[in-house]
């Protein structure tokens, strides 16, 4: 073999080299910019979520006392005392930060059993409660009634801090009467994308003011 | 030699280096275990990314303190092609008997306008009080604020299965877990 043929041979192994060099770093390149493998911050807020705990006191083990429970008001009730013998009309506002009310239960203070609901001024409201109480021995009995409203999409507040939410009534007959006002829970909700304040800047608030009271 | 014979070997070398480069660059339609390709991973990532700063982002971050509970599950589900469609699942189980489950199941495309975000609750466990330390007696007169650890095996069956219930076709292919962080940022992670 001359030398001649022997340089050939090197370039082409050369050539080809450098052609699958070249295709490597293509596909590292891309695949780093594409394929999601991209570096990621992963602490601080970028860390996984969690949640830090009240300490429990326990005595060998057991659960001395259970700690206290959080408390989420996503909506307020004001209540109203009709004509009648038991008979009122709690009327139920949007006061979250989370968006539209989809349904909501209702829950009549400790002690007050709702006998019927007479009316809702929006979506479907009935009693709803335990069933099955021993069972199936006692089907139809409702145990802890409470009013479940569904389909009443009350509107979010334009500032938590307005309480301009959505509103509806509800009228019922409770079998004694009402020393407080309940608790409404909020059972469904569609979040709105931008996120709800919880107090006005100057401009908003300057706009917010009625008339004649500036 | 060799003009000929330079040329019979570059053209394959060629074609060798280019489709390195497309399969491992572009990903192609090679999937991973999930079922997602690279570019169905690097979609669900940007559209979770839109929520960033968002009242959706704020919300993952409220309902896991007032739940005491770091989410059970989040999960991303690859729902359409055409156009791009992901369904994202994420699900607390409270720390005590008195908060509710909690789920947000979120529509997302590339279209920011047609994104949706559905809140949903059930209560746990059946009202009551708060369980006497025998552990078989509810007082009725009082809140309940048992931890929802203590209800035993039971509960926690029923926990798997309310969070499987919820989902509903979530935990199918093609799709991937996901991760909520402090920001209330949500994190596409990668499947084994």
């Amino acid at each position: 073999m001359g030398p001649g043929r022997a340089h050939s041979k090197l370039a082409i192994a050369l050539g080809v080299l450098a052609l699958v060099a070249v295709g490597a770093v293509t596909a590292v390149v891309v695949a780093a910019r594409g394929g999601g493998t991209s570096k990621v911050a992963t602490t601080g807020e970028f860390a996984p979520i969690s949640v830090s705990r009240p300490v429990v006191p326990t005595l060998a083990g057991a659960v001395v006392q259970d700690p206290e429970s959080g408390v989420t008001n996503h909506l307020s009730t004001m209540i109203l005392q009709l004509p009648g013998v038991h008979r009122y009309r709690i009327t139920i506002t949007n006061t979250s930060n989370l968006g539209f009310i989809n349904s909501f239960e209702w829950y009549p203070p400790i002690g007050v059993r709702i006998m019927r609901v007479t009316g809702s001024s929006a979506g479907d409201c009935a009693l709803s409660g335990l069933t099955g109480f021993g069972g199936n021995q006692f089907k139809t009995v409702l145990l802890h009634p409470n009013i479940t409203c569904t389909k009443v999409n009350l509107k979010p507040p334009s500032c938590t801090c307005l309480g301009d939410g959505g509103s509806m009534s509800i009228s019922f007959v409770a079998d004694r009467e009402m020393p407080a006002v309940g608790a409404a829970r909020m059972i469904s909700a569609t979040l709105v994308r931008e996120p709800i304040p919880s107090y006005l800047t100057a401009g908003a608030a300057s706009q917010q003011l009625p008339e004649g009271h500036g | 030699m060799s003009g000929r014979r330079i040329g019979t070997l570059a053209v394959p070398a060629l074609f060798v280096a280019v489709a390195l480069g497309l399969l491992a660059g572009c990903g192609g339609d090679a999937v991973d275990s999930g079922g997602l390709t690279a570019g169905d991973r690097k979609a669900a990532q940007t559209a979770m990314d839109a929520l960033q700063k968002s009242n959706v982002a704020i919300q993952l971050v409220n309902i896991t303190d007032t739940v005491q509970s770091v989410p059970a599950a989040c999960r991303v589900h690859l729902t359409s092609n055409e156009p791009r469609t992901f369904k994202v699942y994420v699900f607390w189980v409270p720390w005590l008997g008195s908060q509710p489950y909690t789920w947000l199941d979120m529509t997302l495309t590339k279209d920011v306008t047609k994104d949706a975000f559905h809140l949903g609750t059930a209560k746990p466990v059946l009202p009551g009080g708060r369980l006497d330390p025998n552990g078989r007696d509810v007082n009725p007169w009082t809140v309940d604020t048992t931890l929802l650890s203590r209800y035993g095996p039971a509960q926690a069956r029923k926990n798997r299965e309310v969070l499987r219930a919820r989902g509903g076709d979530v935990f199918s292919k093609p799709g991937a877990g996901c991760q909520v962080l402090r920001n209330g940022s949500l994190r596409l992670l990668p499947n084994a």
